[in-house]
């Protein structure tokens, strides 16, 4: 079925653009028993051939390079984490698989670890307790060793003002201490040259 | 050592993630295969080899640094041609505001205004580059684009020469897809009357 008049100037860019629908037939029907509107549409599809062809240009040979000088190639962490990966893992079959099951043994042995002693928190803690005991007992011999007994009650029945008070006494004794011992190694120094 | 790609026969979209984890050659990749489309478009947009060579490589350097926010629901290459078009408009707009515009004035709503308002320039001193520079844009089809208004050249460069959809357009130019269509006939429907001039 043909239309009986001629094509309106979007009906021509259906058919240039080679559209295909419903409508589409009854077009190509008119235009092959109208020699004007046949005339205008060969007129059409020549202009846009003629674009059609158009080579793309190339730019400069160093246009990559150019390029490549402000571009900021940023390798982000999980990249790099990934690759550290595929290089520990080696690329032949048996041992990668090998690789593969030690590594899901040991995640799952972990895991297994993790959970029991998660159901075991009281031995921990008991056993936690005990290390807490000893270091405390061993921080007081040593106490004892070089400020004397009676400096070691005091700290313990003073509480943690007093502890306070003899660590800043401590660390400002220290740092005189040392200044003293490095103005007096200058002056040696200075005397010797 | 890295895992060995075949770059030149992966998708853009695969050639981009390699290039989100940082590798240099899928960058370079990319420029290798964007190019020449995006030099032609941009140079047939502002008609000079020099400046479309910079504003292709400013396309390039824009794209690639901001890699990271491209989105793999669009073409790479509509985002690319959208960044050549807008860096070349932008750069038609400030000469046009620069300068006194050959193509007729910037305010003209029309092409018989623009035709009307735009002034003939005869240029009797052709540099060498000036020379090779008609040469390439100097075939009668090549006069005819450059005559249009340059959102008439990107639509009807982007659909015929690059082959896109008009869809594909009107999301590359951030045009109505009417709009496109619109541009599009004008543009074809000019050629057309230029090259019978010709003739």
């Amino acid at each position: 079925m043909s239309i009986d008049r001629h094509l309106l100037p979007h009906e021509f860019d259906l058919l240039v653009d080679e559209e295909v629908g419903f409508g589409i037939p009854p077009l190509w029907a008119h235009v092959r028993d109208c020699s004007q509107c046949a005339a205008e549409l060969s007129a059409a599809r020549a202009a846009v051939e003629q674009i059609e062809h158009l080579p793309h240009m190339l730019p400069s040979p160093l246009f990559t390079e150019r390029v490549m000088s402000q571009v900021h190639v940023f390798r982000p962490w999980y990249a790099t984490a990934l690759e550290v990966g595929r290089r520990m893992v080696p690329q032949g079959g048996p041992l990668r698989a090998a690789v593969v099951t030690a590594a899901a043994l040991a995640a799952v042995s972990l895991t297994g670890t993790a959970l029991w002693a998660a159901t075991r928190i009281d031995s921990f803690l008991l056993l936690l307790g005990i290390l807490t005991q000893q270091l405390r007992m061993a921080t007081l011999e040593v106490a004892g060793a070089l400020f004397g007994s009676s400096a070691v009650a005091a700290l313990q029945t003073g509480g943690a003002t007093t502890v306070g008070i003899a660590a800043l006494v401590l660390l400002v004794s220290a740092v005189l201490g040392w200044t003293w011992i490095a103005r007096a190694a200058r002056v040696v120094r200075t005397r010797a040259r | 050592m890295a895992p060995p790609f075949d770059l030149p026969n992966l998708p853009d979209a695969d050639v981009v993630a390699l290039a989100k984890e940082g590798r240099e050659a899928a960058f370079r990749e990319l420029v290798r295969r964007y190019e020449r489309p995006v030099f032609s478009l941009v140079f047939r947009l502002v008609r000079d080899r020099d400046t479309a060579e910079d504003l292709a490589q400013e396309t390039f350097v824009k794209v690639l640094n901001n890699i990271e926010r491209y989105r793999p629901e669009f073409k790479f290459s509509s985002w690319l041609f959208k960044i050549a078009n807008n860096v070349a408009i932008d750069h038609l707009r400030k000469r046009s505001v620069d300068t006194v515009s050959l193509d007729g004035s910037r305010w003209a709503t029309s092409t018989d205004e623009m035709q009307a308002t735009s002034v003939r320039a005869v240029d009797t001193s052709q540099s060498a580059l000036e020379e090779l520079e008609s040469r390439e844009l100097g075939g009668a089809i090549e006069r005819a684009i450059g005559s249009l208004r340059p959102e008439y050249r990107a639509c009807i460069l982007l659909r015929h020469v690059e082959d896109r959809s008009y869809e594909e357009i009107a999301a590359t130019l951030d045009l109505p897809l009417g709009t496109v269509k619109t541009y599009i006939h004008r543009a074809r429907h000019e050629l057309r009357k230029a090259l019978e001039d010709v003739r």
